[in-house]
């Protein structure tokens, strides 16, 4: 048999929780890439957060020895995608290594937003799709219902779809016969100029920036000299090789149609951009191959240290991680409330989260988060235009022409009975409907054209929470229209706190305002003073409330007993205001800070 | 020769308030011959640490002492009167709750030495007395208090306690005017606090209690009236006529020294502080059988000792003397803390008259917000 026959390289797509990891660590376990007894639970999302989430955050591949019931031997590349919008452009690119995917579907869920959204992707990099039908031992399984939604609504035949319980292991060896069935074996010359895609890269402190290739045409030997085709980046090859289960295991080439991975102590992974293509320095190709594009943030944050004096740490800390992750952007950023930051910008709300909370568990520190922005865009009136992703950057407002700010086409997934709700939210955060689609006799696919500024905040918990946790949403960048939009300023004690301020659309700015204006209200501790809290609009104050001084804070009695167990109690009340940030002459909490980000509650 | 003082806890009550979180018992009678036994142990135990020191406080309180039947009271007192070596003008009080009964108890006191009386009346009103779990009537009050003063007791201490569920300014108004008529020689004034493991925490949802601005307003009302009488408020709860304040509770709050002796009891004694067992049962237990009943000790670091002490003066009206504080401590108070001084003088929370800084009356209200800013220097 051919070298190329031998090998299927796919990934697996699924919506969240519809088994996708659980399924990839069966493929692992049935193929012998790992014994049992290493089978750690969901082998390839390797972060905690990961496993905690249920997501995957990156992409990862590993080389699995298959061999066919009729004695052939093969090899699987399996690719394992991350599962969420914010890193859509990954997820292509992981696709673009792949001629195939397996497309899990929950026995018991059915189609859901992601399952679609990813079945587009799929298709659009003509992928050969695989259906599977997972978690076929749950009570609630409805094979034959799931069998025709994939036929309905995705339009693959779903009659033979492998049915399997990746949990209890049944029906993988059905699916390892059927990867070989369906998914085409890659095509490529080797004697052609190489070029190798970047689907994933990653900073090791011991062998620099490893880079996890497909290598589409041409070979790969240690020695030679590669350039990255859009940075024009050039490094000696020291190692290739292939991606094990739990190694990496050394090989003398790398040749096309295989996916591997190459080190040559690069320093940064900002010089091997996922999609960019690898090629020779002294036979280059001619054309890199299609699709890269430079990753752009969509939604910006000011990032702050709790404790003022940790602004080294905080930049330590988002440095490193930007060793992994080269969508990661931030500048310094200087407030007059919480002193020195960075203005932050990630994919989405979920990479901001995600950032966020490994600079808090994996370094110790402490964050203040302001309310993430989209980016705007606005035109001056003397015609110049730029785009801005800091409130505290807004224009005067006679200086601006027009505004334009991001909208998304959204798909949501919603049972019929949640329809109303479900419109009724869209229509609250400015959606535009365009369309209803029916999934299967109980669920419809609701079509919403929405800006991206109402959803960052918390759409997705107020989806969940007017449909009882069963709409599911995804959606895709449509462009920008135009918008009339102000920003929001919040005086404490007549003092505009820089950090609270954002642009929200002119409509909406009552409401928003005396909400945010009640949830200070409620999270501003009493303080010596009466703190008046007003929500501006330029010059104009459009929400008001107060929190009263505070009268009584006093330990009536303190004898002989107490004396340590009020110390204590002093000294506890002492480490709660070191927590606090003053800002002019008020004590703001992080949880403040952050009320303001949750108004849905 | 330095000064001492000498506390005695009686784990005792005929019935325990439902507000109350001092370690006191209303079932186990059966324990006070035991429990008395075990103090005079203990009182003969610690005695010879006391030698070169001159008790010139002493002070029983519970609980309700007065709950103990007259020969074991005696056997208590003669045992403090045997053991430390009281000094001339010793302040000895006894805590009791007023009682129809109390006369004849009053009678062995004053016998043994004590010399100042404590009266737990809380509200002259019977409806605030029900609400708090009270078993006495303000009748009963007056009988003791007058009972107390032809047995020779010539300073009394009245407790009563403000933002009472259902108390009104009107009814606070009558109670001070009812106590300030007896002419005791000093009043404490509690604000009722919801503390947890009480009967009265679980019910705390349920409660009509005082909202913050009608506690603030009784808590004024008593200042102001109890001042108009010639009461001067010398601590947050406390009042005084001239030359009779608390010498035993002063010690508390000056950090000085002194020792308690008891289940629960706490101590403040060579430069450590340290407790009893608080559990009635393993402390006799422990003492009966010479096993260890210290619960905690804490050595008190010096710079520890300043944050105590800042905490304490500053319940204080006198407050903190800048000459006293430098010389004990060997830094300046003034500029250690500059800054929280100046925040605080500004806002009109702390006042400096005669070498002194004290809260005001704002300041007293939020204490606890003005001292853990002095926690830190």
């Amino acid at each position: 048999m051919d070298r190329l026959e031998q090998i299927r390289n796919f990934c697996i797509i699924a919506h969240i929780d519809h088994g996708k990891s659980t399924l990839a660590d069966r493929i692992l376990e049935s193929t012998k890439s790992v014994a049992k007894r290493d089978m750690e639970d969901q082998l390839l999302d390797n972060m905690d957060l990961e496993r905690e989430r249920g997501i995957t955050i990156k992409a990862r591949a590993v080389k699995l020895n298959y061999t066919a019931k009729d004695g052939s031997e093969y090899v699987f590349n399996l690719i394992d995608t991350p599962g969420h919008v914010d890193f859509n452009y990954e997820v292509s690119r992981s696709l673009a290594a792949c001629e195939g995917a397996v497309l899990v579907v929950d026995a018991a869920q059915g189609i859901e937003a992601q399952t679609l959204a990813n079945t587009y992707l799929a298709l659009n990099h003509d992928l050969e799709l695989l259906p599977v039908i997972n978690k076929i031992d749950l009570p609630s399984a409805n094979v034959d219902m799931v069998k025709k939604e994939i036929e309905d609504v995705i339009g693959l035949p779903a009659d033979d779809a492998p049915l399997v319980s990746a949990k209890l292991g049944i029906g993988i060896d059905d699916l390892l016969e059927k990867i070989v069935e369906v998914i085409p074996s890659p095509a490529g010359d080797e004697n052609a100029p190489l070029r190798a895609l970047i689907f994933d890269s990653y900073y090791d402190s011991y062998k620099g920036v490893i880079v996890y290739v497909r290598v589409k045409d041409g070979a790969l030997r240690p020695g030679q000299i590669i350039r990255m085709m859009a940075t024009g980046a050039e490094f000696e090859v020291v190692e290739v090789g292939f991606l094990r289960a739990t190694s990496f295991e050394p090989c003398d080439v790398l040749r096309c149609g295989e996916v591997g991975y190459i080190c040559a102590s690069i320093k940064n992974v900002r010089d091997t951009r996922v999609g960019d293509t690898v090629t020779l320095a002294d036979s280059p190709a001619a054309e890199p191959l299609p699709g890269y594009k430079k990753v752009l943030p969509m939604v910006y944050s000011g990032v702050y240290p709790t404790d003022t004096t940790k602004y080294p740490d905080l930049r330590d800390a988002l440095e490193k991680l930007q060793l992994n992750d080269a969508s990661l952007v931030f500048e310094p950023e200087n407030s007059a409330a919480l002193g020195f930051g960075f203005r932050c910008g990630f994919l989405g709300l979920l990479h901001m989260e995600i950032i966020q909370e490994r600079i808090e568990r994996e370094f110790g520190l402490d964050l203040i988060t302001t309310a993430p922005s989209v980016i705007y865009h606005i035109v001056r009136t003397d015609g110049s235009d730029y785009y801005l992703d800091n409130p505290m950057n807004f224009p005067n407002p006679s200086e601006i022409e027009l505004m334009e700010e991001p909208i998304v086409k959204a798909d949501i997934i919603v049972p019929t009975d949640y329809v109303g709700n479900i419109m009724e939210l869209c229509q609250d955060r400015r959606g535009v409907f365009r369309n209803m689609t029916y999934v299967d006799t109980g669920r419809v696919n609701l079509h919403y054209e929405l800006p991206l500024n109402e959803i960052i905040y918390d759409f997705f918990d107020a989806l969940k929470s007017r449909s009882r946790g069963y709409a599911s949403f995804d959606y895709e960048m449509l462009g920008y229209v135009k918008s009339d939009l102000v920003k929001l300023d919040i005086l404490l004690n007549g003092e505009i706190v820089d950090a609270l301020s954002f642009i929200v659309h002119a409509d909406k700015a009552y409401a928003r305002a005396r909400r945010i204006a009640e949830k200070l209200k409620e999270n501003i501790p009493r303080q010596l003073f009466e703190i008046p809290i007003q929500a501006a609009v330029g010059s104009k104050i459009i929400a008001r409330e107060t929190v009263k001084a505070l009268r009584k804070d006093v330990l009536a009695k303190c004898y002989g007993g107490d004396i340590t167990r009020k110390k204590k109690l002093l000294e506890k009340q002492k480490e709660g205001k070191k927590r606090m940030r003053t800002v002019g002459s008020v004590e703001l909490s992080q949880e403040a800070f952050m009320s303001v980000l949750r108004l849905d509650q | 020769m330095k000064s001492l003082g000498i506390y005695i806890h009686i784990p005792f009550c005929e019935h325990k308030c439902p507000y109350c979180d001092f370690v006191s018992y209303d079932g186990k009678s059966a324990l006070m011959a035991s429990y008395t036994e075990c103090l005079v142990r203990q009182i003969m135990e610690y005695a010879p640490f006391t030698r070169g020191y001159s008790v010139n406080t002493v002070y029983i309180g519970g609980g309700t002492p007065t709950c103990l039947d007259g020969r074991l009271l005696s056997k208590l007192l003669t045992a403090i009167k045997k053991g430390f070596t009281l000094a001339d003008g010793v302040e000895f009080t006894c805590e009791a709750n007023p009682h129809s009964a109390l006369a004849d108890k009053l009678k062995i006191l004053r016998r043994g030495g004590v010399n100042r009386l404590s009266l737990g009346l809380q509200s002259a009103q019977s409806e605030e007395l029900k609400v708090l779990g009270r078993i006495h009537t303000y009748e009963d009050f007056v009988s003791s208090f007058k009972a107390a003063r032809q047995e020779g007791f010539d300073n009394i201490n009245v407790d009563l306690m403000f933002a009472v569920p259902g108390q009104t300014m009107a009814s606070m108004e009558d109670t001070l005017s009812k106590v300030i008529s007896l002419s005791p020689e000093h009043v404490s004034a509690y604000s009722l606090t919801i503390n947890e493991n009480t009967p009265y925490y679980a019910m705390r949802d349920t409660l009509p209690l005082s909202d913050e601005e009608l506690d603030r307003d009784l808590y004024k009302l008593t200042i102001d009236t109890l001042e108009a009488h010639g009461y001067e408020q010398y601590e947050i709860s406390n009042f005084a006529k001239p030359g009779r304040r608390s010498r035993h509770n002063l010690r508390y709050w000056n950090c000085e020294e002194y020792i308690g002796l008891g289940c629960s009891a706490h101590s403040y004694f060579s430069g450590k502080r340290f407790a009893f067992l608080p559990d009635i049962d393993k402390y006799i237990d422990a003492v009966k059988n010479g096993r260890a009943i210290v619960s905690e000790v804490m050595d008190i670091a010096p710079n520890e000792m300043v944050g105590e002490y800042i905490m304490l003066r500053f319940r204080l009206r006198d407050g903190i003397d800048v000459a006293d504080f430098d010389r004990l401590f060997g830094f300046s108070f003034e500029t250690a803390f500059a800054p929280q001084i100046e925040k605080y003088m500004k806002s009109g929370h702390l006042k400096k008259s005669c070498g002194r800084y004290s809260l005001t009356l704002e300041g007293m209200n939020i204490s606890n917000y003005i001292i853990s800013d002095f926690l830190e220097y």
